[in-house]
């Protein structure tokens, strides 16, 4: 079961990780200079959407497990990176931009937390009248 | 051709912390997740590492490795639904805890990578 489940995350995985390098390349970071939006953006998008899926469609009885972990772990936990968000953080201290990397810090976790809460909210109000687990 | 060692490097990544996570799940109790924990706290590490030393790497292995494979192994959105469950339970300490150790944990060991990686070169 974990060893089919484990494909599912595997091929998410691949169109998550792409799905984020083609919108980093469309706002490369520089430590020197630039505001890492780009992660911002997918991680905190990323953190809405596994909220709503999380309420929602991943607590249907007619989404296999096999979808749930392609779209949940799979695509989305790929698409979404803490590491990145890490390295970041170092590059702008190292860069003596630590109010900046502050910054990024607070305004990624508020904000990533708070989208998955709206998601959340979102994907239990639309889900009413169907069959649950 | 980027894009196919990106791809491949994901779908490891995705496919490791699945089967990490499978795993560790079952031998830790609940709480703090520490299985997404170790999962962005080791990828934070091996992604400085990677960095620190990507002047004498080859384009592609930064592609499969760090983009790839580190960004897909670590992950944000589990984290903060992670952290919204502490926080829907009413479980407001370990909310806070969960949010600290984590940023705390992955800025000092990326840092401490980033440094390992550079004094290898």
């Amino acid at each position: 079961m974990i060893k089919a489940m484990g494909i599912a995350a595997a091929v998410g995985g691949m169109i998550g990780a792409l799905l984020r390098y083609g919108i980093s390349l469309l706002h490369p970071f520089d430590s020197t200079i630039s505001f890492p939006y780009a992660t911002l953006f997918i991680n905190v998008i990323g953190a809405a959407f596994l909220g709503w899926f999380t309420a929602n469609v991943g607590c249907k009885q007619k989404l296999s497990p096999y979808w749930r972990t392609f779209i949940g772990p799979g695509l989305t936990g790929a698409f979404t990176t803490y590491s990145t968000f890490a390295l970041e953080t170092v590059q702008l201290i190292q860069m003596n931009r630590l109010l900046t990397a502050v910054i990024y810090q607070v305004l990624t976790i508020v904000l990533g937390i708070g989208a998955a809460a709206a998601g959340y909210r979102y994907g239990m109000q639309n889900r009413s009248g169907e069959v649950q687990e | 051709m980027s894009l196919l060692w990106v791809a491949f490097g994901g779908a490891a990544g995705a496919w490791l912390r699945y089967t990490v996570g499978a795993w560790l799940g079952q031998r830790f109790s609940q709480a703090i997740s520490w299985p997404t924990w170790i999962i962005n706290v080791t990828g934070s590490f091996l992604l400085g590492f990677i960095m620190g030393c990507a002047s004498i790497l080859p384009g592609f292995l930064v592609q499969l490795l760090a983009i790839g494979f580190c960004g897909a192994f670590t992950t944000f959105s589990t984290f903060g639904v992670e952290a919204l469950t502490l926080w829907l339970n009413r479980n407001y300490f370990n909310f806070l805890m969960y949010i600290l150790i984590t940023a705390i944990a992955t800025t000092v060991v990326a840092a401490i990578g980033l440094a390992a990686g550079k004094a290898i070169l």
